[in-house]
C-alpha cells in the first residue's frame, strides 16, 4: 500500500522534474548562469595555474659574472670550475668579448665603445633554487667570493618582483575564483527563491495536505543541485569540444563536487529564508 | 474528539477569540455560525493548528497539541480534511493530480492512490472528470474535488470553512447533503457557515459572536 525506499525516491525526481513553464524558465536560465559561472571557473583557474615562474619568466634567468681584464687560460678555467661547484648552479658558460660584442650589438649601436666590452660568464641556476630569493642571495655570495669576477649581476630584484606578480595574480585568482563561487550559491539561491515565490500556494496546499516539511523541501533541494551539476557538466562539455581546453577529470570532479556543494547549499538557504 | 479550553486567541492586542470552551464527540457535526468577525475562521484554525492560540488548550482525542511542534504539526493534519470557501485547489492540475497529492504525502504507492481517487470520486458524482483540469470545473464541482482531496485518506475529523460560501443555493444544499453523508458514516464534521439557512444540517450549534460563544 505505501510506497518503497525506490517509489520514495522515484516519486521525490517526478517532484523535483515535473515543473510549468515558469519553473521551467527559472531552472533553465539558473543553469545557463551556473555554466557561465563554472566556464569563468575552469578559465581563470587555467590561467592562474598556468602561470609558471620556472616556464613563463625566469626559464631564461641567469647571472651574469664581468670578469677581470686580462685573466689566463688557467684563471678562467678555475673561474668556471669554481662557480660550476658552487651549490645551486646548473651550468656556466663563458663569453668572449667578441660574442658580447655581437650580442650587445643586436640591441645598441656601440660605436667606439666596442673596446671597452668584456669577457662575461652566464651562469645557468639550478631551477628548484630559482624560486626561493633567499637561495639567490647565498648563490649570489658564493659566487662573489670567486676571484677574477670583477661584477656579478644576479638580477635578483628582478625576480623578487616576479615572484610577488606571480603571489598577488594568484591570490587575486583564488579571490576572484572563491567570489565567483559563492557566486554560484546566490544563483541557486535566488532560483529556488523564486521558485518557491512562484509556486508557493501549491506549498502551502501541500502543507494542508499534511505533506511533512522533507516531503516539500527534499525536491526542491534536488532541482538546485540538478541546475548545478547541469551548469557546470556543460560548462566542462563545452570548454572540452568546442574550446578545445583541456579538462582533467579532477577538475571535471572538482567543479562537479562544488555544484552539488552550491546547489544543495544554496536551495537549503533559500528554503530557510523563505521558512518551507 | 476535540476539546477546548479557556482558548485565547490575540492579533498583536486585538481579542479574536475569548475563553472558548467546546467539546465536540467523535460523529457530531457541528455548525459554527455567527455573522462576520466572530472568530470562526480563527476557531478552525486554531483547530487546524494553522494558527497557535495566544492562550487555553486544544485537546485532539485527548492529547494536548496547543504547544505542538512546528515539524510536527503535519502528522496531526493527516488526520484531519479541511474544506476551504475558495476550494484552494491547484487549477493547472487535473482532478487525478490534484487528490493524488493528498495521497502522495503519505507516501501511498500509486496503484492504491489510483485505486482509493476513482473510489472517492465515484462518492462525490465526478468520477467521469478525473482527467479533467480543475479550472474547468464549476464552483460546485471544484468544492466537490476539494471534499475529495479532504476525505480520500478518511480521516476521522472533517473542518470546513464557509465551504459553500461560493455557491449557488442549490449546489449549497447538495454540498450539505454529502456532508451529512460522510458524517453519517462517522466522520467527525465541523462546519463554520454565516448561512443560516443550512443549520438545519447541524447536530449541534455553537454561535460565535464577537469572539465568545453566546450559545
Amino acid at each position: 500500500m505505501k510506497r518503497g525506499f525506490i517509489g520514495k525516491i522515484s516519486l521525490m525526481l517526478n517532484k523535483a522534474f515535473k515543473m510549468d513553464s515558469k519553473e521551467s524558465f527559472f531552472f533553465f536560465s539558473s543553469t545557463f548562469t551556473i555554466f557561465l559561472v563554472s566556464g569563468l571557473i575552469l578559465g581563470f583557474k587555467w590561467f592562474y595555474e598556468g602561470l609558471s615562474l620556472k616556464e613563463d619568466f625566469i626559464s631564461s634567468y641567469r647571472m651574469v659574472g664581468i670578469l677581470e681584464e686580462d685573466l689566463s687560460e688557467e684563471d678562467l678555467k678555475r673561474i668556471l670550475t669554481e662557480v660550476q661547484q658552487v651549490e645551486g648552479v646548473k651550468s656556466v658558460t663563458h663569453l668572449k668579448k667578441e660574442e658580447v660584442t655581437n650580442f650587445v650589438s643586436e640591441f645598441i649601436d656601440l660605436g667606439k665603445m666596442k673596446r671597452f666590452v668584456p669577457d662575461v660568464i652566464e651562469i645557468y641556476i639550478d631551477e628548484k633554487w630559482i624560486e626561493n630569493i633567499e637561495k639567490i642571495k647565498m648563490i649570489e655570495e658564493k659566487i662573489k667570493k670567486v676571484g677574477g669576477i670583477e661584477f656579478l649581476d644576479s638580477a635578483k630584484e628582478n625576480v623578487e618582483s616576479t615572484i610577488r606578480f606571480i603571489k598577488y595574480v594568484k591570490r587575486g585568482g583564488r579571490f576572484f575564483i572563491m567570489m565567483l563561487s559563492i557566486g554560484g550559491i546566490l544563483i541557486i539561491y535566488n532560483f529556488i527563491h523564486l521558485t518557491i515565490y512562484s509556486i508557493h500556494k501549491k506549498i502551502e496546499i501541500m502543507k494542508f495536505v499534511g505533506a511533512s516539511p522533507e516531503f516539500i523541501k527534499i525536491p526542491l533541494i534536488i532541482r538546485g543541485i540538478a541546475a548545478g551539476i547541469l551548469g557546470s557538466s556543460s560548462s566542462c562539455i563545452f570548454m572540452k569540444s568546442v574550446l578545445h581546453s583541456e579538462v582533467f577529470l579532477k577538475e571535471f570532479l572538482y567543479l562537479l563536487l562544488y555544484s552539488v556543494f552550491a546547489g544543495g547549499f544554496g536551495s537549503y538557504l533559500a528554503l530557510r529564508s523563505k521558512k518551507v | 474528539m476535540i476539546e477546548l479550553y479557556h482558548l485565547y486567541k490575540y492579533y498583536e492586542d486585538v481579542p479574536a477569540l475569548e475563553d472558548i470552551n467546546l467539546k465536540i464527540e467523535k460523529g457530531d457535526m457541528v455548525i459554527i455560525t455567527g455573522p462576520s468577525g466572530a472568530g470562526k475562521t480563527t476557531l478552525l484554525k486554531l483547530i487546524f493548528m494553522e494558527e497557535k492560540p495566544t492562550r487555553g488548550q486544544i485537546l485532539f482525542m485527548g492529547q494536548n497539541i496547543s504547544n505542538i511542534k512546528k515539524n510536527e504539526v503535519h502528522l496531526y493534519r493527516r488526520q484531519m480534511g479541511f474544506v476551504f470557501q475558495d476550494f484552494r485547489l491547484i487549477e493547472e492540475l487535473s482532478v487525478y493530480e490534484n487528490l493524488s497529492l493528498a495521497m502522495e504525502v503519505l507516501w501511498y504507492s500509486k496503484k492504491y492512490t489510483d485505486m482509493k481517487i476513482r473510489s472517492v470520486l465515484q462518492e462525490v458524482g465526478l468520477l467521469h472528470k478525473i482527467y479533467v483540469p480543475v479550472k474547468k470545473l464549476s464552483g460546485g464541482e471544484q468544492q466537490r474535488v476539494a471534499i475529495a482531496r479532504s476525505i480520500i485518506n478518511s480521516p476521522p475529523l472533517l473542518l470546513a470553512d464557509e465551504p459553500t460560501g461560493n455557491l449557488d443555493p442549490y449546489l449549497a444544499e447538495e454540498i450539505m447533503k454529502l456532508f451529512k453523508t460522510l458524517n453519517y458514516r462517522g466522520t467527525t464534521v465541523i462546519i463554520a457557515t454565516h448561512d443560516v439557512g443550512l443549520l438545519k444540517y447541524a447536530r449541534y450549534i455553537v454561535k460565535l459572536e464577537r469572539g465568545r460563544i453566546v450559545s
